[in-house]
């Protein structure tokens, strides 16, 4: 129920914070989607930066639209948290939170929290003895297609399953900003990265949850 | 209720008691129902809800911004800078302590890193400083941070009509908003200190705004091309 409906009190006290009742989702988009209930929420920080001294700039000369501007741009966006446990819910599964199957969004280099995994896929030969593919990867690495994805970790002692690999990749890359330790693992259908639960704001590890799949000698 | 209320009390009593001269209106109360309604929206991709939040504490980001970086358009430049790092961090708030709090570490690091890449000296900005003229003004002015003469011109505006909205209002009004937006006070300790009900002290609040407001609706009309 839109409990605002021209009550502009209400508005004030919840500018404040101070509402005998807190705001619902419904109340904000009700603030929302009325440009002037936007205005007078505006006008509300003037009043209260003139009274302390701050600077005056008024709500109409672009600072917000700016800066929304900036942040809807491709690349700056946050995953939100909620979506993600959308997704996981919507994927079901065996407790892990697989994020989504083949969703281009997770390839695209995009800002995430505070926290940020970049994982680097490098494609390698289809079928190598485990010492072979050592080499192979030391060889091949180079050479072959990389892709970069950037994601926020999961909440803390959660799990993020990256989407299905291409054909043939054998080792993922993990490397991260600082308090994040490069983990690197072996081959494996899938790959998860998963908190460390005693380092909620790094400590990535990274496990295989299923064998390798087996492969044709003759496959690439 | 009435065990809530109290321990409200008290540590609204202690917030006010410690609130610093440098952080006059901001409220870390254990309620932040709105701002944390507004983070959760904006944590669900609600990029407009973010634009409530950055009209309400962009002016506290910049004059925070303005005591370590002198130049005015950096001082905007970096303010939209740490609103851009708050909301690509948004995930990370877990909201242990209130918005504002969070924002203001992020704003503070903002200036202090780009005063460390242009390799120049932090120090703490003092209160006055005299032009080539021998005049002095107040940094901590918000008027020192325009960057054009209409809008310092707008803003001087601003401030008389401001203040002399608050001259004429009643003095229990007056009074009510002083205490909110200048000593920061709860509803409820405000309410203790002019001896009257909390929904009075809301009301009270509300009118002092609306006066305000409508002497100061002519000088903000917003172009629709501004308009978020």
């Amino acid at each position: 129920m839109d409990r605002l409906n021209g009550n502009e009190e209400v508005l004030s006290a919840w500018f404040d914070d101070e509402s005998a009742e807190p705001a619902t989702d419904l109340d904000l988009e009700a603030i929302l989607r009325d440009p002037n209930t936007r205005s007078t929420w505006g006008t509300y920080a003037l009043i209260g930066a003139a009274l302390r001294g701050e600077p005056l700039a008024t709500p109409s000369d672009g600072f917000v639209a700016a800066v929304l501007q900036r942040i809807a741009e491709p690349g700056s966006e946050a995953p939100p948290q909620r979506e993600l446990a959308r997704l996981a819910d919507a994927a079901g599964g065996d407790g892990t939170t697989p994020v989504t199957a083949a969703n281009d969004a997770w390839w695209r280099w995009s800002a995430v929290a505070a926290t940020l995994v970049a994982v680097v896929v490098t494609g390698v030969l289809a079928l190598q003895s485990p010492r072979e593919a050592g080499v192979r990867v030391a060889e091949r690495e180079m050479a072959l297609r990389a892709e970069s994805v950037a994601f926020a970790p999961a909440a803390m002692g959660g799990q993020r399953r990256l989407p299905t690999l291409p054909m043939g990749v054998r080792s993922v890359v993990v490397a991260a900003d600082a308090g994040v330790q490069p983990v690197r693992f072996t081959s494996a259908p899938f790959y998860m990265l998963a908190h460390n639960p005693a380092q909620p704001m790094g400590g990535v590890t990274v496990r295989a949850l299923a064998t390798p799949p087996r492969v044709s000698t003759n496959a690439r | 209720m009435v065990s809530i209320r109290a321990r409200r009390a008290a540590y609204n009593a202690r917030m006010a008691a410690n609130t610093s001269k440098t952080d006059r209106g901001v409220q870390d109360t254990p309620r932040a129902l709105t701002d944390a309604a507004l983070v959760a929206r904006v944590q669900a991709g609600d990029q407009a809800a973010f634009g409530l939040l950055v009209e309400k504490y962009r002016r506290r980001v910049e004059r925070l911004i303005s005591r370590l970086v002198h130049d005015p358009a950096e001082v905007e430049d970096l303010a939209q800078e740490a609103f851009i790092k708050a909301y690509r961090a948004i995930n990370a708030f877990r909201g242990e302590s209130a918005f504002y709090t969070w924002l203001y570490r992020i704003a503070l690091n903002t200036a202090k890193n780009h005063l460390v890449s242009a390799k120049r000296e932090v120090t703490t900005a003092s209160t006055t400083q005299a032009n080539d003229e021998g005049e002095s003004f107040d940094l901590l002015d918000g008027q020192g941070t325009d960057e054009t003469p209409e809008r310092l011109l707008l803003s001087q505006e601003i401030a008389r009509t401001v203040e002399a909205a608050m001259a004429e209002l009643p003095e229990e009004l007056r009074t009510a908003i002083q205490l909110r937006e200048l000593e920061g006070l709860s509803y409820e300790a405000i309410a203790e200190a002019m001896g009257c009900p909390i929904g009075t002290v809301r009301s009270r609040i509300f009118r002092a705004r609306e006066a305000i407001a409508r002497r100061l609706r002519p000088l903000l009309e917003t172009p629709p091309d501004r308009r978020w």
